[in-house]
């Protein structure tokens, strides 16, 4: 069923390997499901409260949220310019490129990364990566921007690859007192119903961020993981740091093929 | 009566979005109605339908009633509310196991279609009511509705 | 400065569906007490009583709430005999006496 076309081109073999493992498996658990479908998360696996998500999503109750970010994006810098000047293509259809690795600074660039360096570049303080009022309504915004997009994560080069594996191993590594990695959650146990909550696959969870848990709290990509991190009992990451951008990059590219939408409404 | 309106017609013609512009802030209305205090502060279900004079209502299918199942999230609860009975004057939505049962009332004027849509706090599982007033006699209409996490500290 | 209510209108042949956000707290006043697990009311209500809509001019919807109506309030109502250039209105009165209000011209 998730018969996505391989994108990218890539002459490394490892990470569409593992990417075609993780797939097969989900097909098997999740039989009949269609492969854009993944975006949906539980949604996806669940007709009632698929409807109920398509009910909040006709007029969400954070579009004032989306609306300050559309204001951010939109004023102008002290030196003229936007951001749409700064990032590639008016900064349209782009949120799926990212994370990229970046050889000249050998490490891995994602999409806050490059608003942050728009805002650098034209003389403005970065926002901070876990400022909701901020760096995350502007970048509810921006990546809106490249909603239908398919996810286009590159792995194309040893240094990229060195990234990539930084970031699976995070993915994997069993942490926190519950001793639980994101794979025992999102991989192993997907679909499963724990603590009341039905668990989504790792496929698939990359396309939509921001979202906005209960209809008004946003949370970032990063932002998600720390919350991941704390339920499991374990120190999280610096949001904005190499850890995290690096299992950003893996995480990614899990979702490679599939259309970005942000931002959503989750529970 | 004019029903020709189903429930999922809105979202089709979302799609067709024929959007509206906004002109003007105008001053908050003043011709505010009284309010069933009554009604409104009663702890239980029973005493919220005798309050608004509904004890005598008769269980209907002529009132369309979409509510989950389960709750999704019990902080936001989409329901839908269509009443098919003629001269619908007003809905009353109860909520049985919130602090006060009685969630909204609607009172419909000449040129409202009977149907609102609205989100609400659920507290724990329970059934959920609607009450219509038409032709001066009240009709009601129960779904139960199951929640894992009440959704009313806000 | 509240955030301004939002509506969006779609024409269905003479019905005008109305979907309209309103950015409010909706506060309950009500907690969990870590002690007891009770819901306890401990931070003040803060929530919308009264919602008016009407159809140029002339009140269609007059709509009493409860503190139960989730946050940032929707609510969708149609509108019959409703044509491009009609207006509707919406507006609401919380329990502190604050309000706001919305006229919008069907396009």
């Amino acid at each position: 069923m998730l018969a996505i076309v391989a994108v990218g081109g890539t002459a490394v073999a490892a990470p569409k390997d593992d990417l075609a493992t993780m797939r097969s498996r989900f097909e098997q658990r999740f039989a009949g499901v269609p492969a854009d479908d993944y975006g949906f998360g539980t949604f996806m696996l669940n007709r009632a409260a698929r409807s109920h998500y398509e009910d909040i999503m006709a007029f969400p109750p954070f579009l004032g949220d989306i609306e300050r970010g559309k204001t951010l994006w939109e004023t102008r810098f002290r030196s003229g310019r936007t951001y749409a000047d700064c990032l590639p293509a008016g900064g349209r259809m782009i949120a799926g490129n990212y994370p990229y690795y970046q050889p000249a600074e050998d490490r891995v660039v994602t999409f806050e990364m490059a608003l942050n360096r728009c805002r650098a570049a034209n003389g403005e303080a970065e926002y901070r990566y876990d400022d909701r009022a901020t760096m995350g309504v502007l970048t509810a915004y921006a990546r809106s921007l490249s909603d239908g997009m398919r996810m286009n994560i590159s792995i194309d080069s040893d240094g990229a690859k060195a990234r990539y594996e930084d970031g699976k191993r995070l993915f994997y590594r069993r942490i926190g007192q519950m001793n639980f990695s994101c794979a025992t959650c999102h991989v192993n146990n997907a679909g499963n119903v724990m603590r009341m909550e039905t668990i989504s696959p790792a496929i698939g969870q990359a396309t939509h961020f921001p979202i906005f848990r209960g209809g008004d709290t946003l949370y970032t990509a990063q932002m998600r993981f720390t919350r991941c991190m704390e339920q499991v009992r374990a120190q999280p990451f610096a949001i904005g740091g190499e850890d995290f951008n690096n299992l950003e990059y893996f995480h990614a590219y899990l979702s490679n093929g599939l259309p970005l939408q942000a931002s959503v409404y989750r529970r | 009566m004019n029903i020709r309106t189903p429930i999922d017609r809105a979202r089709r013609s979302l799609v067709r979005g024929v959007l509206a512009v906004m002109v003007a802030v105008l001053a908050p209305l003043k011709a505010w109605a009284a309010r069933n205090n009554v009604a409104f502060d009663t702890k239980l279900l029973e005493e919220g339908i005798a309050a608004i004079g509904a004890d005598g209502a008769i269980e209907t299918d002529r009132i369309v009633f979409k509510a989950p199942d389960i709750a999704e999230n019990s902080a936001i609860v989409h329901l839908e509310i269509q009443s098919l009975l003629p001269q619908t004057a007003t809905i009353w939505l109860f909520a049985e196991k919130n602090p006060q049962p009685l969630v909204a009332q609607f009172d419909l004027l000449p040129g409202l279609e009977p149907y609102v849509a609205v989100r609400i706090k659920m507290a724990d599982s329970a059934f959920l009511r609607v009450v219509v007033k038409a032709a001066d006699r009240f009709y009601f209409v129960r779904r139960e509705t199951k929640v894992t996490i009440g959704g009313c500290a806000g | 400065m509240a955030d301004p209510i939002r509506m969006r209108i779609t024409l269905d042949g003479d019905i005008a569906i109305v979907k309209v956000l309103m950015p409010h707290p909706m506060e309950t006043g009500l907690r969990k007490d870590p002690k007891s697990d009770e819901m306890i009311e401990t931070v003040p209500r803060h929530f919308i009583e009264h919602v008016v809509a009407t159809h140029n001019g002339r009140t269609v919807l007059d709509a009493q709430w409860s503190r139960s109506v989730s946050k940032n309030p929707f609510l969708e109502f149609r509108v019959r005999g409703a044509k491009s250039g009609d207006t509707i209105g919406v507006s609401w009165q919380d329990n502190r006496g604050e309000s706001n209000a919305l006229e919008t011209v069907i396009k």
